[in-house]
């Protein structure tokens, strides 16, 4: 039950009798077409638009990917700090994992034991999905909870090619059946920044400084 | 001193400081670039402009459904809605909440509406420490003054003012005074309050009925902290915000990115539904949403004005305004400046208080061209104008000076004569000593500007000289 107020009666009496004689409109047409031209080679656009946003796209494949992300988390976490990496306790993330060199597998705190912590050196999740226009990744609370994706200073996000979508139209209708389990879904394209200063952009403002994805074909 | 003189007084002092006037026309001459890139990336600029104008109408139109569709969802996720009437309403529900979690931090992300209720001053006053996260808001919070521009609200500051500050109110290095430095040493500021805060504050870009979902976007990450650190997390916004369906955010996201700062979309766009559910591992216990009317319901009956709660305060009116680049945002003294601030201030705030405002514009239209959701905000202008004469709020001289004009306008012969007795004076009055002294009788212009010199024949000579030389002459004449 919401919070009962008076104020509400008063409000909704007031907008009521400003309301339009005419029923709810229908849903409109998806919105990119005609706003937007269409799309020639969706992956050369994702890899542009990736390169414009600063996110660091790796294209990968199943042979090199625990290579890769191994590489990435040695080259993120610094030896001498001792921050653990956050991962998203998912199947695909522990598979490419296990066979991580030490000291790093005992740097990895998996989603399943603990939230990410202010320590964090790293962030590693998967993806809901990626738009190609804009070249965002989709993300929800299910990949490794609410703030992993944005407390960490290096994001590293696994996704596969096969999880592109043209445009954020398709985006959006993931999204919504996200939106049934979790309570936070968030759009991210590229990493962090801020042009406050003098307008002049700086990466890492609050969130990431890096965001790194790694596209598996 | 009423706020009219002071508008008058801060806008002639701002007008006056040609050095700040060039920075800040250099800093939203770059916005301007990449503004017109941003648009470049619609293969139909305009179509989307009226695609937006078209779902914001039909949100407006139906507004009670949709709000109460909304509250519906966030509901049966868990969450709180609070219809706040007036500012003060939603100021005490927020301390409320504050005091029943024994807040004693509270982190904030940039909210205009926040502003509006004056909420800050309200907590500190209750002994709750609030911290703006958002750099530029960081920035104007450390200097005690309010948000210079909707979007961007330090854009007013040099680095060296910036350095400064931070050397004083932070205990920053001296020397580290590059834009990486400064964004670096807020962060690292800015990072134990977040992991310390008990209660997060927000303000929300658009309310999404159909699946209720509050969307903010934001590019810094401080939004999304304050959403997912602290125990509780309040979202503070006013109840216009409101679009009808998760897919109108495939439009309007890339739409207040292309107007708002010219990327071709905001590095994070957030979708939050509610409190952290029992699967989830992390995000706020407690999730309120404080819906405010503070006026807005007044203007949805006003048919005239009802488009103007269309505004997605993407700041691309100020922007573009040649007033707001001469006098910048502190001198409007007002929570929105620019047009957008002209046209609601008088109804949210009032019109004896801020009837003025609108007359502080030239009518070009540049705003209302700019504006992604096609609100026509110069004719909304010309509205408020002529509310407040009606109210009395005219000045009197003007009146005359508007008459006197029409009389002269009203014969050509007469309007010639007028030109050329001016035109005469005033190449007296440049020989004469003492412009812009207290004794010149222009001084209202001339304090600040030098007096251009008069040209030596009028339009009408010029134009006869011109056209005399070809044998065929304008039968107009």
């Amino acid at each position: 039950m919401t919070d009962a107020n008076a104020g509400r009666e008063r409000i909704l009496a007031r907008l009521r009798a400003a309301r339009a004689a005419a029923p709810l409109a229908p849903p409109p047409a998806p919105h990119a077409a005609g706003v937007f031209a269409p799309i020639a080679d969706p992956l050369v656009r994702f890899q542009e638009e990736c390169a414009a946003n600063r996110t660091e796209l790796y294209q990968v494949d199943a042979a090199n990917a625990a290579t890769c992300l191994g590489d990435l988390l040695a080259q993120a976490l610094a030896p001498g700090d001792g921050a653990p990496a956050y991962v998203q306790d998912a199947p695909i993330l522990r598979r490419l994992l296990a066979a991580l060199p030490p000291p790093l597998p005992a740097r990895l705190r998996w989603s399943s034991e603990a939230a990410v912590g202010g320590d964090a050196g790293a962030a590693v999740t998967l993806a809901e999905a990626l738009v190609v226009r804009t070249g965002s990744i989709l993300v929800s609370t299910a990949c490794g909870g609410r703030a992993a994706s944005v407390l960490a200073p290096v994001h590293i996000v696994y996704a596969e090619a096969a999880q592109l979508v043209p445009e954020l139209d398709q985006a959006l209708v993931a999204a919504r059946a996200c939106a049934a389990a979790a309570s936070m879904l968030c759009l991210i394209t590229g990493p962090s920044r801020t042009s406050d200063i003098e307008k002049k952009l700086v990466l890492g403002a609050h969130g990431p400084r890096r965001l790194v994805l790694l596209l598996a074909r | 001193m009423n706020a009219e003189r002071q508008f008058r007084r801060a806008g002639a002092r701002a007008a006056a400081d040609a050095a700040r006037q060039d920075f800040l026309r250099a800093g939203l001459a770059g916005y301007g670039h990449a503004a017109a890139g941003a648009r470049r990336r619609f293969a139909d600029w305009s179509a989307a402009r009226d695609r937006c104008q078209e779902v914001k109408a039909e949100a407006l139109a139906h507004l009670d459904a949709y709000l109460l569709r909304f509250e519906e969802r966030v509901v049966a996720r868990g969450g709180h809605v609070f219809w706040a009437e007036t500012a003060a309403a939603a100021r005490d529900y927020i301390l409320g909440v504050a005091r029943r979690h024994g807040a004693r931090r509270v982190i904030k992300s940039k909210s205009m509406v926040s502003e509006e209720v004056r909420l800050t001053p309200a907590l500190e006053a209750a002994g709750i420490a609030t911290v703006e996260t958002d750099l530029g808001e960081f920035i104007v919070q450390l200097r005690r003054e309010p948000p210079f521009h909707i979007v961007t609200p330090a854009m007013h500051l040099r680095r060296g003012e910036i350095a400064a500050l931070f050397q004083r109110e932070l205990g920053a290095p001296p020397g580290a005074d590059s834009a990486e430095e400064l964004a670096g040493a807020a962060r690292r500021a800015l990072r134990d309050q977040f992991l310390a805060a008990e209660m997060g504050i927000t303000g929300a870009n658009f309310l999404i009925a159909e699946e209720g979902l509050v969307a903010i976007t934001e590019n810094e990450g401080n939004a999304r902290l304050c959403s997912s650190l602290p125990r509780v997390h309040v979202v503070l916004t006013g109840l216009e915000k409101v679009l009808p369906r998760l897919a109108d955010l495939g439009l309007f996201w890339p739409v207040l990115a292309a107007a708002g700062t010219g990327q071709p979309i905001t590095c994070y766009n957030s979708l939050i539904g509610g409190p952290r559910q029992p699967e989830e591992r992390d995000g706020p216990e407690e999730f309120h949403v404080v819906l405010l009317d503070n006026g807005r319901s007044a203007l949805l009956a006003d048919r005239e004005r009802r488009d103007t709660l269309a505004c997605i305060r993407c700041g691309a009116c100020l922007n573009v305004c040649p007033v707001f680049h001469t006098i910048g945002g502190h001198a409007y003294g007002a929570t929105y400046s620019g047009p957008i601030g002209a046209v609601l201030m008088p109804q949210l705030g009032g019109l004896e208080r801020f009837g003025h405002l609108a007359f502080a514009s030239s009518l070009c239209g540049a705003c209302t061209e700019a504006c992604p959701v096609k609100i026509d905000l110069h004719r909304h202008l010309i509205r408020n104008r002529r509310d407040a004469v009606a109210a009395g709020r005219g000045r009197r001289r003007e009146g005359w000076a508007v008459r006197a004009w029409a009389w002269l306008a009203a014969d050509p012969r007469r309007y010639q004569r007028a030109g050329a007795v001016l035109r005469r004076l005033l190449r007296v009055r440049r020989v004469l000593p003492g412009e812009g002294g207290m004794l010149d009788p222009l001084r209202p212009w001339t304090r600040a500007r030098a007096l251009p010199a008069p040209p030596a024949e009028s339009f009408r000579e010029w134009w006869r000289r011109r056209t005399a030389a070809p044998p065929a002459r304008d039968s107009h004449d």
